[in-house]
């Protein structure tokens, strides 16, 4: 009788299906911390590869550019565990919010 | 003259074109009432508020892959879902839509409802049975015990409306009704909620969607049918729902027969009839949505225990109330 | 022939089936409506984690323990955590062994109610399904706030965790905490007044007392055999030994008492996190250790949502594992699901309870299957 009575309240709620792909990106709240496409602060790293090395699924490689090497982050491997940010002596690598990182091309699957 | 108007009313309104049209719309009431009972949204994106899902669904199976199991009885296998539509066409014939009688109208056709609704059930174990797999074989004895519970509760609460009437033709039962008062309200009001359960077992839907119930034996006498056999087999089961909804409107609550001037009858019985009918789809669909499935020899149980004894005792008291 | 010959047929259950949400073979021996005998076959997921973790170094690993199971990933690393820190000698702060236990419990309550609502489902109840599956989503979002993500949550570090619980999480929890209650409340309300969930659940799947101990059953399953057994009370690990607690038991031996177990134990979790929340002692979060662990063996004892959870780590001196080993709770308690699948005397298993039977125990087969059980014959 109470899943009757729940369910004739559930009739006038407002629906708790988020329209997400079609409505727009607004519908999703992302919370603060949530480990998205990372960045990297480039004045910050020193080139120690630590990165490099702790990373679990080898999305991490380094490369030299004039100022030195850097790491380059492949997001089509990357499973945002954070262990960059974790392992990082200097804080350069950080998270930002932006999730939607989908593509049918490699090439934009980079963060350099 | 009389040839095109009653090819007309055959194939077009209120034949066949109308009742599958009408199916449609009844999967979609049913999903969207559902979905909304659950938070959810349901069909949405095909036509105005998803109306044309069901549609979609079926030219989709259509156009999918139709396979036929290599050890299954082939004959009997494929018949099945082009017998199952052709049957609910036919008995659809008999309901009264725009007056008070349906395109064919006879003496019995009554029991001409009763036998359809039988010979469905007996068309589901062929189904089962032909299809040489467990689960199928499983399901369609989980139909046959279904049937064994239900018919005996169903016939005896459509009886209850004979009696109360005294005649076995469905447009002497709605006459009846649209001069005496509607059939529920009066002794028949009991057999009206024996007939809605027996009805859900019918048609297998929750608490009683025993022979394809989806986490036990996957779809159950369904589970090897795939692409346009899949389609016609989903079509039936929709009219089936239509049939059934429309025949509880016809039996208790008088038909597409109400209030309406008698220049307006021809566009207000129809209205009328599609109003009560989607009113005993909603009560359907609520039921489905607040129970969980039984099990079948609970079902049974219950059919014997409580169903048939209260059936008996209806139809006794419609007796009584028809000798006072 | 006999004529038993005829009657009893193999009504294969899996892999494949929308009962199973893993791959798992119960190949059941049915006359008509009745279960006879059940074989099972588990190892349709194997994937060498256990070999892969002795390739990786410890850091690399903690991500590759978390993937044993996605819904009990803090368990994973917790047990994972708790053998390093362990072979290392060191204490975490005071303030990471709180955060730990709430991490852990906002798991438990999140997989409890995933359990109910796919019981829910197994039984045809998809009104029910939905409004749990609706309410999970609550302790998802807070997850998310917490730790960082839904379900792989990255949350434990061995040495401590990683990040800090703010005031607004704080505040955000407690406040999601009471509307979890409340709707807990009400299912329990529900399970206990919906006369078709009794019907289902009642006298199905079950396992006396003696029969859960003798075949090693954990979790909830045990609990709701009468046993009061669990890992948090018996063997106390993070803070734990500090956090009151009531371990939840039943007598009733059957689905149903497994269902309100889980509900009562998820009630529990939420009167824990509460208390942490109100306890959590200030403090540094990690004690960061040397990369290279101490050569040793450890094992640890952790109560997953589904149960016992043992891992066990040989460390050799260098950066990667010798030896890693898990038992999952699944594993421990496929033997009474064999027990419970079997029908014996007047205890009857219909076809239409396997689906129910199997979900009572919680099954998680992708867990299990690293267990590779090689027949002698």
């Amino acid at each position: 009788m109470s899943i009757f009575l729940e369910a004739c309240r559930s009739l006038l709620k407002p629906k708790a299906t988020l329209r997400y792909p079609l409505g727009g990106k607004d519908l999703l709240q992302i919370p603060d911390g949530y480990r998205g496409k990372m960045a990297l602060k480039r004045e910050a790293c020193i080139g120690c590869t630590i990165c490099e090395k702790d990373c679990p699924s080898s999305a991490i490689t380094i490369i030299t550019d004039q100022k030195g090497k850097r790491p380059v982050f492949y997001l089509d491997r990357c499973m945002f565990c954070g262990q960059c940010k974790e392992s990082c002596p200097t804080k350069a690598i950080s998270f930002t919010k932006d999730f939607e990182n989908a593509s049918y091309d490699r090439k934009t699957m980079e963060v350099r | 003259m009389d040839v095109i108007s009653s090819t007309f009313q055959l194939f077009i309104f209120p034949g066949f074109l109308f009742f599958i049209l009408l199916s449609f719309l009844f999967e979609w009431v049913d999903r969207k009432l559902y979905a909304a009972m659950q938070r959810r949204i349901g069909p949405l994106y095909t036509g105005p508020l998803g109306l044309l899902q069901p549609i979609a669904d079926f030219i989709k199976l259509i156009k999918k892959e139709d396979l036929t199991p290599k050890y299954s009885d082939k004959k009997i296998f494929n018949s099945v879902p082009l017998l199952m539509c052709a049957l609910m066409l036919t008995v659809m014939l008999i309901l009264p839509v725009a007056g008070e009688s349906g395109v064919i109208s006879f003496t019995g056709d009554v029991i001409f409802a009763i036998a359809a609704m039988t010979l469905f059930c007996i068309l589901i174990f062929l189904a089962g049975f032909s299809s040489m797999s467990p689960y199928p074989l499983l399901g369609a004895e989980r139909a046959v015990l279904l049937l064994l519970g239900f018919e005996i509760p169903l016939m005896l609460s459509i009886a209850g409306c004979c009696i109360a009437s005294g005649s076995i033709e469905v447009s002497a039962i709605v006459s009846w009704q649209a001069s005496h008062g509607w059939n529920i309200f009066g002794p028949q009001l009991l057999g009206f909620a024996i007939f809605l359960v027996a009805i859900q077992a019918e048609l297998e839907r929750i608490p009683f969607d025993i022979p394809d119930a989806e986490q036990e034996i996957v779809a159950g006498w369904m589970t090897e049918y795939s692409g346009r056999k899949l389609a016609l087999i989903r079509m039936a089961r929709n009219l089936e729902l239509v049939f059934m909804s429309a025949l509880a409107a016809t039996l208790y609550l008088g038909g597409p027969m109400g209030l309406a001037p008698h220049w307006a009858e021809g566009i207000a019985f129809p209205v009328y009839f599609l109003l009560k009918t989607v009113a005993i789809l909603l009560i359907l669909t609520i039921i489905r949505g607040i129970f969980a499935r039984v099990r079948i020899d609970q079902m049974v149980a219950f059919a014997w225990r409580y169903l048939i004894p209260l059936s008996f005792l209806q139809v006794a008291l419609t007796l009584i109330w028809r000798l006072i | 022939m006999s004529s038993s010959y005829e009657r009893i047929f193999n009504l294969p259950l899996g892999p494949q089936h929308p009962a199973l949400k893993e791959p798992v073979l119960l190949d059941l021996k049915v006359e008509g409506e009745h279960v006879v005998d059940v074989a099972l076959d588990v190892s349709y997921n194997h994937r060498g984690m256990e070999k892969a973790a002795e390739y990786r170094t410890y850091v690399q690993d903690l991500y590759l323990i978390e993937r044993i199971c996605g819904i009990c990933n803090i368990a994973h690393t917790l047990s994972f955590c708790q053998c390093v820190e362990g072979l290392h000698g060191k204490e975490i702060p005071e303030r990471a062994k709180y955060l730990r236990v709430i991490a852990e419990e906002l798991e438990r309550i999140q997989s409890h109610l995933l359990w109910l609502g796919v019981a829910a489902h197994e039984i045809g109840f998809d009104t029910f399904f939905m409004y749990i599956w609706l309410d999970r989503e609550i302790s998802l979002d807070l997850m998310e706030e917490f730790a960082g993500n839904r379900i792989t949550t990255s949350y434990n570090a061995i040495g401590g965790v990683k990040r800090d619980m703010t005031p607004e999480v704080a505040n955000k929890m407690k406040k999601g905490m009471d509307k979890l209650e409340e709707r807990v409340k009400f299912y329990k309300k529900v399970v206990l007044s919906e006369r078709t969930v009794m019907k289902r659940t009642m006298g199905i799947g079950i396992l006396r007392r003696d029969a859960a101990i003798q075949l090693n059953a954990v979790g909830p399953t045990l609990r709701a055999s009468g046993v009061d057994m669990d890992a948090r009370a018996d063997d106390p690990y993070a803070a734990h030994s500090l956090v009151p607690f009531k371990v939840v038991t039943d007598d009733g031996c059957d689905a149903f008492s497994r269902i309100i177990v889980r509900l009562d134990e998820t009630l529990e979790s939420i009167n824990m996190i509460r208390y942490c929340i109100e306890k959590l002692p200030p403090g540094p979060l990690l004690q960061r250790l040397p990369r290279r662990v101490p050569a040793g063996d450890f094992l640890t004892r952790v109560e997953a949502p589904r149960g016992e959870l043992v891992h066990f780590l040989r460390a050799d001196g260098s950066d990667k594992p010798y030896r890693y080993k898990v038992k999952t709770p699944t594993f421990s308690n496929l033997a009474p699901l064999r027990e419970m699948l079997r029908s014996k005397g007047k205890y009857v298993v219909n076809v239409a309870d396997v689906p129910v039977i199997l979900a009572s125990i919680d099954p998680c087969f992708s867990c299990t299957s690293r267990n590779e059980v090689v027949k002698s014959s």
